[in-house]
């Protein structure tokens, strides 16, 4: 679904979006959105999970557990490379800043906990998995971005 | 033990500040490009 942001054209100073965009459908019409309702001069700060880098501990884990883990397991619809968030952002932003979020020993926790959502849902027949998500991650395709 | 945690995350931080592997993900503050152009011919930027 594509919905607009309820809210006059530069309305706001800034706009801050924290683990929001892997959760959208469409992230380039949110993206078109957020800066349509700022005002010029308006700062977009955000964080967002890399999980789409062909070699990370995310592409390992979802290897081991599969592909659509994230899907299941945190409602991830789509799974950005560096690239590919910093296409989609720049295609209404410059950016000023920009920096990485770690967390090793977070990764060994969410290994753990994955693990154990991935055997629950092999186990029932729903799991944490609506019918309405995709079983694989979404990946923004250049022409999208444009 | 928030401490605890909050000096991990540093030194991890610290440690692994050029390698992607294991970073969980972008942190980044945007400008509206209206802004930026206007501070370019400003002369501010």
């Amino acid at each position: 679904m594509t919905s607009d942001i309820p809210y006059d054209s530069a309305t706001f100073d800034a706009v801050l979006v924290v683990d929001v965009l892997e959760h959208v459908d469409d992230p380039s019409h949110l993206i078109a959105e957020i800066a349509r309702v700022l005002r010029p001069g308006g700062r977009f700060v955000g964080f967002v999970p890399i999980e789409g880098e062909s070699r990370s501990l995310y592409a390992l884990f979802r290897k081991l557990l599969g592909d659509d883990l994230y899907v299941r397991t945190k409602h991830h619809v789509q799974a950005y490379s560096y690239a590919e968030l910093a296409r989609l952002i720049e295609t209404h932003f410059e950016f000023a800043d920009v920096s990485h979020a770690y967390h090793a020993l977070g990764h060994l926790m969410d290994a753990a906990f994955l693990r154990r959502q991935a055997c629950r849902g092999s186990r029932t027949s729903g799991g944490v998995r609506t019918s309405t998500m995709p079983r694989r991650p979404r990946r923004i395709a250049s022409s999208r971005l444009r | 033990m928030l401490e605890l945690g909050n000096g991990l995350a540093y030194w991890e931080s610290r440690l692994l500040a050029k390698r992607r592997l294991a970073a969980a993900g972008m942190l980044f503050d945007a400008r509206h490009p209206a802004a930026i152009n206007s501070r370019r011919r400003a002369g501010t930027v």
